[in-house]
């Protein structure tokens, strides 16, 4: 097995530090490459006006775009913040060191790229100041100001995903009430009002992992006549078109790097420079064979996968898409060439650091608005390494601590970088490897246990080798790689607003909004016992359900109707066997995922509640209902927060109480439970998680005090983390989340943890490990232990003055509640989010006591 | 003496016509800009729609303005608007656009594209013009509710915002 130290003295090349420098000065602009080309073909073959759009009508359209947008070897200049001025400005790129993969996400040295099929037009209202907003900004010019409101957004203005779902939901309503204007559909008007839940598909579907290891071994144009013998041996006309638009599809991709070639070669033709016209004939040689051919060598096999990549998002929106398990995919080539001496491994690294900056050169669409709820977010592309093979061997080779060196060099929040761990096959050096990276990057890689992985993936159908070849997408889903299209952020439903709607009668207090459901909505305060209490809440989750999962499986045929997907079906096991379209169901492992938002702050409430009001008696639910309307102030409310806020006399989940630890099962054992019953439009079912992205701040602004002793509009908890400050006990927090059954988890979870980083690095490291095999590993219990960790190495100070001196720490990367981010990109909610999570010290494995940091008026 | 009147009296009066037509034009625009974005009433649609309806029937002989009101197949926009408040006896208006221009009614239309609902005008005020747009904050609170097809009201907050733009290149704001 590889050593520890391989890797050790590598540092950053000259060409990666000036990339790297380029890379944190730019900020990003927006493209109208794509939604130009993809509207100019749109009109002229009037695709608009159909009731439904063809796949073959789709491939053509996206070897369009592949062929005619932009070639680019190098781009020329970048845009970057005049600190002075406060505006953006255009800077020029040296160009002095070439990156060793040609090609570009967008036109745009770091672009933001557009979907007008989706949620491009949120922009719309704010194309006149989207460069000069405070938070988050992207430069856009005049001309292309007008461009989009002239030539591009009217065109989709009937015709994006949720006008498209909303058009279709009135008129089945029309139809239903014969003409009358109908009542909304409860589903969309929950969905409206945001506080409830969000569905992600008019945003995209996205989400998932394609297999590059066809591509990398057999070339399109193999899959190509592939894909020709097939249509024509078959005579079923859905089959024949599908097979052919992958044909068409392929061609375009194959055009394109061909373009990249060209553009090479006459940049080789004009360049005096002799290292770098050899570098660009290389490049140029390299993208004239791959990916339309087999790949030779570990550089052909990168290229093929990031030539693929630009592909994939020319096709599907930037939101979580993920390159799955490439220390596994690209081992063979990458030992091939280190043992025939093709490249070093100082070579392979900055080979990676190159990829990875390519990988990050773009970050998602999103409006003014949506900061609050998503902001500072890159891409979220994950990937994987570690782990076991699909025989349960140790998976970890060299390359896995080549893609951890070139991690821990960049320190990019895009990839976001998954480690997988076997506890008793992966070794514990490479296990202390993992913790050391974390200590140098502050944040990354997330640690995924694969014993809780493997068991919650076959719980829900998959074989054990299917399980075993798991990867993470976007945050921290598990999905089988190339095999699961599993939309793992379909719902992201907050579990609070069904608390509001099971204590208040249906009604929600912050919208004022009363809802009725099929039976009687109980008035909580009559309740005799506790299990009342609970079996109302589950009835209002059966509900909230029901509406959920009945909109996405309507959006969802809004996409199989108009947004079919060639370009990812051909990277996935399934789609070619079947003839069938991923969308249709083509891939063989079909779910859609939850992610749970609050559930330890609901966990918390109902512990309270049964504590206080049913087991002690000390106050009525009554009562304890207007204590919350008065945000515990006033009439002697104050002492009931005290008391709900102390974990000795309240049960506080993290802290291994038993009726806390109960409560937290049983919520999850519920959403599993009744979220599994529900199929999706393909035929697949609904897996439940507890990640947050930075959703948890959004939403505990849109919510009143709870039971738990959380007071108005404070921020929620992240993922599966226990409430801050009230867990002092690292051991105990850890014990309780690693308690719960992996089965009901199907979807990840993020445990959020903060340490201190402390001066002797050695002992650090070896607490670090000795917790993280504790929360794995679980002997004692016979549970397959903790599902998944992640980290910030960051003091609460430290935080605290990165968010009033943002300028002094441009790279602070975090980890949010999933994927990475860089501190000074979030909003001001989420940097005190991040800052009051409760920070432990390893060596005694006690919380840190800390002052809430304050929150500025404005934001507040 | 055509010259000596064109010379001495009708220029010198063209000019400070000129000059204050500049100036009532920018001390109307300065008026606008402020009851746009100050306090708001529940008036401002009103007072928005008419501004924009200004704005439309000036710029009507604007070949690039008027390019910009059509989409790149050269139809012009077509849009029905209808903004309400909440209370009772509130304040009702209706838009329509086509054919490149702009009619406001008092009173609701009976089909429209997308319908706002707003409970005060320092709501809607927020919602279609502030920089930091607390957009969540005013779906979630009830404060505006947007029904029907809310592309046209990005549509028409560029527009809002676009008028804005105007009223501050007049005033050398930006």
């Amino acid at each position: 097995m590889p050593e520890g130290s391989v890797c050790e003295k590598i540092g950053l090349t000259e060409r990666v530090a000036q990339l790297r420098e380029d890379y944190f000065k730019a900020v990003p602009e927006i493209c109208i490459e794509r939604p130009k080309l993809i509207t100019q073909f749109s009109l002229k073959h009037n695709l608009l006006n159909q009731e439904r759009i063809s796949i073959l009508d789709k491939a053509k359209t996206y070897r369009h775009v592949l062929e005619s947008r932009k070639a680019i070897v190098c781009h020329g200049r970048a845009c970057e913040k005049d600190e002075r001025e406060n505006k953006l400005k255009i800077f020029e790129l040296e160009n002095r060191h070439l990156s060793l993969f040609a090609g570009s996400t967008t036109s745009k040295f770091k672009g933001v790229p557009l979907y007008p099929e989706f949620l491009a037009l949120t922009l719309w209202p704010e194309l006149w100041t989207i460069s000069r907003r405070l938070s988050n900004p992207y430069y856009l010019i005049e001309d292309e100001v007008w461009t989009l409101n002239h030539k591009i957004f009217p065109h989709w203005m009937k015709h994006n995903i949720l006008e498209l779902a909303r058009k279709r939901c009135f008129d089945e309503n029309l139809r239903k009430s014969r003409g009358k204007r109908p009542k909304y559909a409860p589903e969309m008007k929950l969905f409206e009002r945001l506080v409830f839940f969000l569905a992600s598909k008019p945003n995209c579907i996205s989400h998932t992992i394609p297999d590059f290891s066809r591509v990398i071994r057999l070339g399109l144009r193999h899959i190509i006549d592939e894909a020709n013998e097939k249509g024509n041996s078959t005579d079923d006309a859905s089959k024949k078109e599908f097979y052919a638009a992958i044909s068409e599809v392929l061609q375009g991709i194959i055009k394109y790097t061909n373009n990249l070639a060209d553009e090479a070669e006459r940049l080789a033709a004009d360049e005096h420079d002799p290292k770098l016209k050899k570098e660009l004939l290389e490049m140029a040689t390299i993208n004239r064979r791959v990916p339309e051919n087999a790949a030779r060598t570990f550089r052909e096999g990168l290229t093929t996968v990031w030539i693929c990549w630009i592909a994939i998002h020319l096709e599907n929106p930037n939101v979580g898409l993920s390159l799955g398990r490439l220390d596994q995919v690209l081992y063979e080539l990458y030992q091939q060439d280190i043992n025939n001496g093709t490249i070093t491994e100082e070579e392979a690294v900055e080979l990676l650091c190159c990829l990875w900056l390519k990988i990050g050169d773009h970050v998602p669409t999103v409006p003014e608005a949506g900061e609050q709820l998503f902001g500072g977010t890159g891409s979220n592309q994950a990937i994987t390494i570690g782990g076991v093979d699909k025989n349960g061997k140790d998976a970890v080779n060299d390359l896995t601590y080549v893609m951890l060196k070139a991690t821990e060099l960049m320190m990019l929040r895009d990839p976001n970088l998954n480690a997988r761990y076997h506890p008793g096959v992966n070794s514990e050096q490479y296990l202390r490897r993992l913790c050391e990276v974390n200590i140098d990057t502050r944040a990354t890689p997330a640690l995924h246990n694969d014993k809780a992985v493997i068991k919650a993936l076959t719980s829900k159908g998959e074989t054990l080798e299917q399980a075993r070849d798991y990867g993470v997408v976007g945050c921290v889903e598990p999905g089988s790689n190339g095999r699961t299209y599993g939309h793992t952020a379909a719902i992201l439903l907050n579990l609070t607003s069904v608390l509001e709607l099971t204590l208040f009668s249906g009604r929600h207090r912050h919208t004022g909004m009363k809802l009725r459901i099929n039976e009687e909505t109980d008035d909580p305060t009559n309740f005799e016992n506790f299990d009342e209490f609970r079996d109302a809440f589950a009835k209002q989750v059966r509900w909230m359900i029901e509406q959920t999962t009945t909109l996405n499986n309507i959006l969802g045929k809004i996409h199989q109707d108009f947004y079919p997907t060639p370009i990812l079906s051909v990277l996935f096991e399934g789609p070619m066997e079947k003839g069938k379209d991923l969308v249709q169901g083509g891939a063989t492992i079909n779910s859609s995922g939850v992610a749970i938002i609050g559930l330890a702050d609901v966990a918390d409430s109902l512990s309270a509640i049964q504590k206080i009001v049913y087991e002690d008696g000390d106050i009525s639910l009554a009562e304890f209902l207007k204590a919350m309307e008065k945000n515990f102030e006033g009439n002697g409310y104050e002492q009931l927060h005290k008391r709900l806020m102390d974990q000795e006399k309240t049960p506080k989940y993290g802290n291994e109480d038993p009726l806390a630890d109960e409560n937290v099962a049983w919520l999850a054992d519920l959403l599993d439970r009744e979220f599994g019953k529900k199929q999706n439009y393909r035929g697949g079912r609904y897996r439940v998680g507890y990640w947050t992205m930075t959703n948890h701040a959004g939403y505990g602004r849109l919510t009143r005090a709870l039971p738990s002793g959380r007071k108005d509009y404070e921020n929620f908890t992240s993922g599966i983390t226990p409430v801050s400050g009230v867990t002092p006990s690292l051991a105990k927090a850890l014990n309780s989340v690693a308690k719960l059954p992996a089965q009901c988890l199907s979807n990840g979870i993020a445990l959020n943890l903060k340490f201190t980083p402390e001066k002797d690095r050695e002992k650090m490291i070896d607490k670090f490990v000795g917790y993280v095999k504790g929360y794995f590993d679980r002997a004692e219990d016979q549970s397959t232990g903790g599902m998944e960790i992640q980290f910030n190495i960051t003091t609460h100070d430290t935080f605290a003055n990165a968010a009033k001196h943002p300028e002094k720490y441009p790279e602070l990367l975090v980890r949010v509640s999933g994927y990475t981010a860089y501190f000074k990109d979030l909003n001001p909610r989420m940097q005190k989010e991040i800052i009051d999570r409760t920070e432990y010290q390893l060596l005694p494995g006690k919380a840190v006591p800390y002052e809430p940091f304050p929150l500025c008026k404005e934001t507040s | 003496m055509p010259t000596i009147l064109r010379r001495f009296v009708l220029r010198p009066v063209s000019n400070w016509f000129k000059g204050t037509d500049i100036l009532l034009t920018r001390l109307g625009a300065r008026k606008l800009k402020k009851q746009l974005l100050g306090t708001a009433t529940d008036r401002l649609i009103e007072l928005l729609l008419k501004a924009m309806s200004l704005s439309f029937y000036l710029l009507r002989k604007d070949v690039d303005y008027q390019n910009h009101l059509r989409d790149s197949e050269g139809k012009f926009f077509v849009g029905r608007y209808l903004f309400q408040t909440t209370k009772e006896d509130g304040i009702v208006a209706s838009a329509t656009f086509e054919n490149g221009e702009m009619s406001v009614r008092k009173d609701a239309i009976p089909e429209w594209d997308v319908k706002v609902t707003f409970t005060s005008g320092e709501a809607l005020r927020k919602f279609l013009f502030s920089e930091d747009q607390d957009i969540i904050n005013s779906l979630a609170e009830n404060e505006v509710e947007v029904e029907g097809n809310l592309n046209y009201i990005y549509k028409f907050g560029f527009m809002a915002k676009d008028l804005l733009r105007r009223i501050e290149v007049v005033l050398g704001d930006v």
